[in-house]
């Protein structure tokens, strides 16, 4: 019987080093929940606050702004990236050709890491890999904050590689900077991007540097400011692991 | 803890291995392959990703780790626009068999690794595959066929 010569085979052929950990698993599941809360930047209405601009990034008070339907089409990964999405929730129908960068932190042998924004055909949009938010999302002044470990993490918890990423966004309409303060006194402006109907938000996107990974030296807080320095509101940092930060896995 | 996380938690606690060594097949690596079953696991329990009521939990699991398989290599790599050929880790270890699992089409190719590598059982990978199970029934049939043929022509060449 050749399945009964396969599953020989084939069981011959398997690795059998058992690294399981539901100790991590949980770990990240925490994180992932911290992670969701992060955007609820919403969106007031498509109309309210819409801006009629002439170019694809233009200076409005200072923000860059972007709009949907004045540049390129997005690469065809991105848009098989979308494609192969629903949003479950709404059942929303993403307009994937118009999808858009709003960031990106480079990563080593162009690993970028980038936040792309599609809208959708009810006025709303979907970011890349995240949730979709509807044309009538609640408007939310606050930032939202997420922090992604998107390289290699030992199980340890241990930071292997990057990029480790901070990224969000608000729709505070006087926000136009944020300030990434550390826990060794250090500081670091970080821009924000703005973009235009339908989505009118801000996002930033900042790649974490390795000095940064250790204990001591981690990000505490995130400031966003006004232009006339304002400390519109502050955020504090969780989630950059450290060697130590999961339990060892167990025996089994 | 809710009832999910504890099928969760059960199904991790007994399919972890067969997850991760036929992920490993997509991924190219065992890291990798275990950090998208980790992944995986972890946006299940978080509620990240939604589920039918009545589906079949391991399929349901399998897909979101496959889906983190291709974005890890995304990310990774940047250009893989295609889906990925899923290969044996060390062919060098069968090499009839890899030459023979070759000769498959990719989606062929996968569900056997579903099966013999994953553990899945045939309404298993019907769910993951969002095919029926007779259809995974006769792929099933055409790549033993094809199989026995490679394996057979490579016994006698030898």
């Amino acid at each position: 019987m050749i399945e009964t010569e396969l599953n020989a085979r084939f069981a011959a052929l398997a690795d059998s080093t058992n690294d399981p950990s539901w100790a991590e698993v949980a770990a990240r599941a925490r994180a992932a929940r911290r992670h969701r809360r992060r955007v609820p930047i919403a969106i007031a209405t498509v109309l309210a606050s819409s801006v009629v601009i002439a170019s694809p990034a233009t200076g409005v008070g200072g923000k860059i702004v972007r709009l949907f339907d004045r540049a390129g089409p997005p690469p065809q990964r991105i848009v098989e990236s979308f494609g192969g999405r629903v949003d479950v929730q709404a059942n929303r129908a993403i307009k994937v050709i118009d999808a858009r960068k709003a960031g990106v932190v480079p990563g080593p042998r162009h690993m970028d890491w980038s936040l792309w924004l599609a809208p959708t055909k009810d006025g709303g949009f979907c970011m890349d890999g995240e949730n979709c938010y509807g044309p009538h999302a609640r408007h939310d002044d606050r930032l939202g904050l997420g922090v992604c470990l998107c390289g290699r993490v030992a199980q340890d918890g241990e930071i292997l590689a990057p990029p480790v990423v901070l990224e969000g966004g608000t729709s505070n309409e006087r926000a136009t900077s944020l300030l990434l303060r550390f826990e060794d006194g250090a500081s670091q402006p970080i821009p924000l991007v703005w973009v235009g109907a339908p989505v009118n938000a801000a996002f930033f996107l900042y790649g974490v540097p390795k000095r940064h990974w250790q204990k001591g030296h981690l990000p505490t807080t995130l400031t966003m400011l006004s232009a006339d320095g304002d400390e519109l509101d502050t955020r504090e940092v969780h989630g950059i692991t450290t060697r130590g930060s999961f339990p060892a896995p167990g025996p089994g | 803890m809710d009832s999910q996380a504890r099928e969760l938690e059960a199904l991790y606690e007994t399919r972890y291995l067969s997850f991760r060594n036929a992920l490993a097949t997509v991924t190219g690596s065992r890291e990798s392959a275990r950090d998208a079953v980790q992944e995986a696991f972890a946006r299940a329990l978080a509620g990240c990703e939604g589920r039918r009521p009545d589906g079949c939990l391991a399929a349901w699991v399998w897909k979101i780790a496959y889906r983190v398989a291709l974005e890890q290599r995304r990310r990774g790599l940047a250009l893989a626009a295609h889906e990925p050929e899923p290969e044996l880790l060390e062919p060098q270890r069968d090499p009839e068999l890899a030459a023979a699992l070759r000769r498959l089409p990719p989606r062929r190719r996968m569900i056997v690794f579903l099966r013999y590598f994953g553990d899945f059982s045939y309404a298993e990978i019907a769910a993951a595959c969002d095919v029926s199970e007779g259809t995974v029934a006769a792929t099933l049939a055409q790549a033993h066929a094809e199989l026995r043929r490679s394996l057979e022509a490579e016994g006698v060449a030898r």
